[in-house]
Order: C-alpha cells, then structure tokens, then sequence
C-alpha cells in the first residue's frame, strides 16, 4: 500500500521532510479522490484523465504504490474512451477501496510515516 | 544554481524542493505552466528547470516548445518529468525543447546525476558567453589607452550619425592628434610614448562628458564624437580639452614634460561619415599648420569654404617681419 522507502531514500534519510511530504499528500488525496470520483460518475474521459494522471503523479512520488497502480489504471481506460456502468461500478468501487485501505494503514500507524 | 520546479502536485513539488534544496540548488516553485513560463522568461531567470509534462492551461512540454522558440542566448536546462509506464512520446518531449527527462518515483542517483548533466551545461554556456562577451570587449578596444578603438568609434558616430537627425539634435566631432609626438617617442623611447599616450587620454575623459566618446584612430590620433553639440558649444568643449592637456605636465621617466595637442572640429551637417571626418581633417590640418596647440573648426556650409575660423587664445601678431 506504501512504500516508505521511495520518499527516505530520496531524503537521504530525513524521516522529518519525508513526514511532511507524506503529510501533503494526505492532505491532498481525499479532494484528488472524490475529484476522480465526481469524473468517473460524470463520465467525461478528458476529466478523468487528468485527474487520473494527477493523483497517479503524487502517489508516485510518495511510494503509494497501490494507489498509484490504481489511478494508472484509471488513466488508462479513460484514453481507450467512454465507459459502460459496469465498468464505472467496478472503477468506483476499485479507487474506494484503496482509499480506504490508505486511511487504514494511516489510522493504524498514526501517519505514513 | 537558481532551479524550477514546475508540477501542479503539492505533494511532488514538495518533495522536489526538499530534494533539490538538500543538493545545495536554489529552488523555485511554479504550480502551472503559466507560472513557470513567467519565471523563465523573467528577471534573474533560474539556468535549470524541472517541469512536470501534465499540467493543466500549460504542460510541459508546451513550456519546452515556448523556451525554444525564444532562441535565447543562454537558455534553461529544461528537464520533463513523466510517470514510469506513461505513454508519451519522450521523443516528443526532447524535439519541442527539453534537454532531458525523469520519471516518478525517483531514484535519488538518477536524478541526482541528472541535475548535474544540467548544471554542468548551464555552467559550459555562461563561460562560453562569458568568454565572446570578452572576446567583442577586446575587438573594440584599444589595448593600451582602454578606450574604443578605430573601428568602435567609428561605429558609435555612425550611429550618432543616424540618431543625431531622428532626434533633431546636432552633432559635432573632433579630431585630436598629439603635437610633436615624434620627438616624445625619440627622446624618451616607446615606452615614454604609450604613457603620454595614457596620460592624454585620462586628461581627455576628464574634459568630456559622460556621453561623449573618445576613440583611438590612430598611432597618435584621436577621435572625439559629441552627441547634442551644435555650432555654439563644439569649440568649447574642444577648447576645454585642449587646455587640460596643456596646462597639465605628465610626469615622463621622472621629467615633468608640457605636452600640447591639436584638434580638427566639425559639426555634422547631415554629410556622410567619410566627408564629415575629412573635414574635421582638414581643420586639423590648419591647426597643424598654424602652429599647433590649436583647435579649428571646420567652416559651416554657410560660411563657405573660407575663412578658417580659429578660435586659438593666442595672439596673432598682425604684419610682422
């Protein structure tokens, strides 16, 4: 779900600036989240391949690894077209499900870091 | 080394600056294309950049394409950043102006390494500007006396010459050569000659104003270009820069030596260069011949070609014997 690694080896080590960039990140994702929550229902792949690619880029950049397979994902399928509601369920349901295994890991460790 | 880090991620440009900061770079931070293109063409723009390819109004690589068309003189180190897997053309990326690119999520030796590709190149272009700025300094410079040589103040009358009538202003010239340098040079050899030739031209600047531009067109031979001197202050001026020289010795090889310069005027009346300068000549010609320590002007089209006007302090004693 996350890998620590990719921001401390980054840092060289600095646990405090890798906290403070894990810290943004949480901030950020629940909006880039519901954000690419509200495309997927609406359905307009431009949107959603934006806001796929955006969240995509700062899960990397931090090591969110599943989040970040997740959101390429996404990008992904909003580049071959349109969506059936099937397809949108599973999608929605997918990015939830990360999420939600994110804030877990979070609430347990009291942070990523 | 000043860096931009472009990225519409908080979380990515965050830790970019960290990084970056932590490797001694002096970091800049843009969250749009917009903004990191206005810092790029701004004051004391950053030498390296780093610039996510998404971004939303202005991507990436759009920036690139922007920053080349410019054809700056000493132009970014532009960097992409992609996603590891992304379909984008990193060719693409390279033809529209980046220099290279990295991928998310880092790796700290890469990007490392990659930074000082660009930073090594940012530092090979100024030295290379450094050095054709100094190389044109010294084409136009006369080594020995340091101001402009014959062929830098040439180009400064000509373009007096162009300006002086799009502005309706007047233009005079003078040309100043040294009297008896001949005999400096023998008595107190060559090296006696250059610090004569040092000590009129500090005298001289002294004389002229600020926008005024003093030349060396010769071994002995001086240009003077006035900009905004007409008819009435020409002579003055040139006068002034007489009697400086004159009034104050040079201390030669420890022998205090008087030396005394005479000057050809003219005022600009709308000739071409090659006859401006030679009617200069030929005023200093008369003071040559009417004994030196002179200055002459030229006559004005009005006036005809006679008389001379002198406007020496001397004397002259009207019969004699």
């Amino acid at each position: 779900v996350f890998d620590e690694k990719v921001l401390l080896n980054l840092l060289e080590g600095d646990r405090e600036s890798a906290a403070e960039i894990a810290g943004q990140y949480l901030d950020d994702v629940p909006g880039q989240v519901t954000r690419l929550l509200e495309a997927i229902e609406c359905g307009d792949s431009t949107l959603l391949r934006e806001r796929a690619h955006l969240l995509k880029g700062a899960s990397a950049s931090v090591g969110a690894e599943a989040m970040r397979y997740c959101a390429a994902d996404l990008e992904k399928r909003a580049v071959v077209g349109s969506l059936s509601s099937q397809e949108k369920r599973g999608l929605l349901a997918e990015l939830e499900h990360q999420f939600n295994l994110l804030m877990a890991l979070v609430e347990e460790k009291g942070g990523l870091m | 080394v000043r860096a931009l880090v472009a990225d519409d991620d908080t979380a990515s440009r965050l830790l970019l600056q960290k990084v970056l900061t932590k490797w001694g770079y002096d970091v800049v931070m843009a969250s749009g294309g917009e903004e990191a293109w206005k810092i790029l063409t701004g004051d004391n723009a950053p030498g390296l950049a780093v610039l996510d390819w998404m971004m939303p109004e202005l991507d990436g690589v759009e920036v690139c394409r922007r920053v080349r068309a410019l054809d700056m003189s000493s132009p970014p180190y532009l960097i992409l950043l992609t996603s590891r897997g992304d379909k984008q053309d990193i060719a693409t990326g390279l033809e529209a102006g980046a220099a290279d690119y990295v991928q998310k999520p880092f790796d700290h030796d890469e990007l490392r390494a990659r930074l000082l590709v660009g930073r090594r190149f940012a530092e090979l272009n100024r030295k290379l500007l450094d050095t054709q700025r100094e190389l044109r300094r010294q084409a136009l410079t006369d080594p020995l006396t340091h101001i402009m040589n014959r062929r830098a103040i040439l180009m400064r009358l000509g373009e007096e010459m162009a300006r002086a009538p799009r502005q309706g202003l007047p233009l005079s010239i003078g040309v100043l050569d040294i009297d008896h340098f001949k005999s400096v040079n023998d008595e107190y050899g060559h090296a006696g000659g250059d610090f004569v030739l040092q000590s009129v031209v500090d005298r001289a600047l002294k004389a002229l104003r600020p926008y005024d531009a003093l030349g060396r067109i010769g071994g002995e031979e001086f240009l003077i270009v006035m900009p905004g001197v007409g008819p009435r202050d020409a002579e003055i001026v040139l006068e002034r820069l007489r009697k400086i020289v004159r009034v104050t010795p040079m201390a030669v090889q420890g022998q205090e030596v008087t030396v005394t310069v005479s000057i050809g005027g003219a005022v600009s009346e709308g000739e071409s260069m090659d006859d401006l300068l030679h009617r200069a000549d030929d005023a200093l010609y008369r003071a040559k011949g009417s004994g030196r320590d002179l200055v002459v002007m030229a006559p004005r089209d009005a006036e005809g070609a006679d008389p001379v006007v002198e406007t020496s302090t001397k004397a002259t004693s009207p019969g004699g014997d």
